[in-house]
């Protein structure tokens, strides 16, 4: 009967004749499939589909992390990519069973074939065929089927669905934002137990590691005593402008920046570990002369840096004025362009004299909705070119800029040129 | 049509880590490969004795084209050995922060088609 665990071949073979099946049709094993003791059972087992990509790190052996806190959607990422977790219902029963046989493992045509040839001629195919009546008699000689059973250690109605996307990294300034480092008189400010070290980072952030990593110089944070750190925009200012006096000091070319002589003229002022970070965001290197690397500074870099000093002040400014003052304050031999105040600053040109502010992507609402808001309470109207240093976040190779804009805003032609402004109109 | 629902309530922690734990029957990748059997509904037990196992049907293949069929009680199944469009990760929660991947599928058995109800002139025990 049904709770009984084991089946003999008889039990097998009276079933399969009350089915109207033939056993010469079939292969040579049946398997019993049970739902095993329910101490056996695992509920802790779950579904989950995988792409090619993830196929790959599951069957290379690399780790899989699944992050999220409580009140956050959980992602699952590999050492270099983000997915999103969806849970998927399904109104089948899929019944998982470790160890079940598929049909090529169960005794094929090529056996039977083998065995008529050894003289079984009992399953030879022309005769099962036109055995419909005679199988309870054919049976009779057979040795016993050979019978297996294969316990489904789990029932699922649903399963996890992953879908590349993009790592959730805001929460990083976040996370740094309380303990930005303001030099090492004003350490004894910080709250030490707000620091956060690698690890402690990673398990908050969903992200991969890559992906992490990646962010980590993004925004430039550097690690002070193990822990990761942003400089407060006072301190980095200073900082750069001692790195910058030094091109006058000791009349270098541009192009000929001395990294040993900078970190060394300046490490009583600023503590090593950050002139290092510093000189590599600001620099890159330009040429080798008797064995000794020469650096330069990255022109488009410090020149928005230093129009963000200057833009910092609340309120607008005369563009004549602002782009002469911020000419004077860059190295001399450094252009400034206007071009480089895209994502950090908006110019008026229609007023009299032209304006410009400073308007900065970081400080604008991290929901779409409010911060398309946001922009056209600012602005009216935007062209793409303008709009999208604020908007770039949002776009993923399926929705990129144009169709955000698409969605979220209204275009329209003014002079020739195709601008955006707020979908529904005040 | 899938529907979604929201998984953050069930993965809890900060984070949880997937490691390989290999059991016999590898893969070449090193994980076991286990299968699926798709069935329409659910299966509902009459079951009076909960310790023991429980038997729930048995499964044959027709030599001739591999179509597997299997006898649920007094139903027949004929079905189709499919390979998943995407292979799928069996995952077992080991404690509460790790995961580990028990086993990849990527075949299946479906039984897409209605039972056939046994008809039996025969007075059987089944």
């Amino acid at each position: 009967m049904d709770t009984c665990p084991e089946r003999s071949s008889e039990d097998v073979r009276k079933i399969i004749k009350t089915a109207k099946l033939h056993e010469s049709e079939l292969t040579e094993v049946t398997q019993i499939l049970r739902f095993p003791d329910p101490s056996k059972q695992n509920d802790n087992l779950k579904l989950m589909l995988l792409d090619d990509n993830l196929l790959k790190e599951i069957e290379g052996g690399n780790q899989l992390i699944f992050k999220g806190d409580p009140d956050e959607n959980a992602v699952l990422c590999t050492s270099s990519k983000t997915y999103d977790i969806k849970e998927a219902e399904t109104s089948n029963s899929l019944l998982l069973v470790p160890e079940l046989l598929f049909a090529a493992s169960t005794g094929l045509d090529e056996t039977i074939v083998n065995k008529s040839v050894e003289g079984d001629s009992d399953s030879s195919f022309d005769k099962s065929n036109t055995s419909l009546n005679k199988s309870a008699d054919s049976d009779d000689g057979k040795p016993p089927r050979e019978i297996v059973h294969k316990d489904i250690i789990s029932t699922f109605f649903t399963y996890y669905e992953l879908k590349p996307c993009k790592p959730r990294l805001s929460k990083l300034i976040k996370l740094l934002d309380p303990t930005k480092y303001r030099g090492p008189e004003l350490e004894y400010a910080v709250d030490k137990s707000k620091l956060y070290n690698y690890e402690a980072l990673f398990d908050q952030i969903q992200a991969s590691k890559a992906e992490l990593d990646e962010e980590l110089i993004k925004i430039q944070a550097i690690k002070i005593d193990d822990h990761y750190r942003l400089l407060e925009f006072d301190y980095e200012f200073r900082v750069l402008s001692h790195m910058l006096d030094l091109i006058e000091e000791n009349s270098w070319p541009l192009d000929r920046i001395s990294k040993d002589v900078t970190i060394d003229s300046l490490k009583d002022l600023v503590p090593e570990s950050i002139l290092e970070a510093m000189f590599g965001f600001y620099s890159s290197e330009s040429a080798v002369d008797d064995g000794i690397q020469y650096y330069q500074y990255k022109q488009d870099k410090v020149c928005q840096f230093l129009a963000r000093v200057l833009l910092k002040s609340a309120g607008k400014f005369n563009l004549t004025e602002f782009l002469q003052a911020w000419r004077d304050s860059v190295p001399e031999g450094m252009t400034t362009d206007e071009s480089l105040l895209s994502g950090i600053a908006l110019i008026d040109k229609t007023t009299t004299p032209q304006v410009v502010w400073g308007f900065a992507e970081s400080d604008l609402p991290e929901d779409i909705n409010q911060r398309f808001k946001v922009l056209f309470q600012t602005k009216a109207k935007w062209t793409v070119d303008e709009i999208s240093p604020y908007i770039q976040l949002y776009a993923t190779e399926k929705l990129n800029v144009n169709a955000l804009l698409t969605k979220y805003a209204r275009a329209s032609t003014q002079d020739g040129v195709r601008v955006f402004s707020a979908k529904h109109m005040k | 049509m899938n529907h979604y629902i929201d998984v953050r309530t069930q993965i809890p922690r900060a984070r949880q880590t997937i490691n390989n734990n290999n059991i016999k029957t590898e893969t070449e990748g090193g994980v076991p490969e286990w299968a699926i059997i798709e069935l329409q509904g659910l299966i509902q037990m009459k079951k009076e004795d909960q310790s023991g196992p429980t038997v729930v049907g048995d499964l044959h293949y027709f030599s001739r084209n591999r179509h597997p069929v299997l006898i649920l009680g007094h139903h027949v199944l004929n079905g189709k050995e499919v390979k998943l469009e995407q292979p799928m990760a069996v995952i077992e929660k080991d404690d509460t922060t790790s995961y580990k991947v028990k086993a990849i599928v990527k075949k299946k058995l479906l039984f897409k088609s209605r039972p056939k109800p046994i008809i039996s002139n025969v007075s059987e025990k089944v």
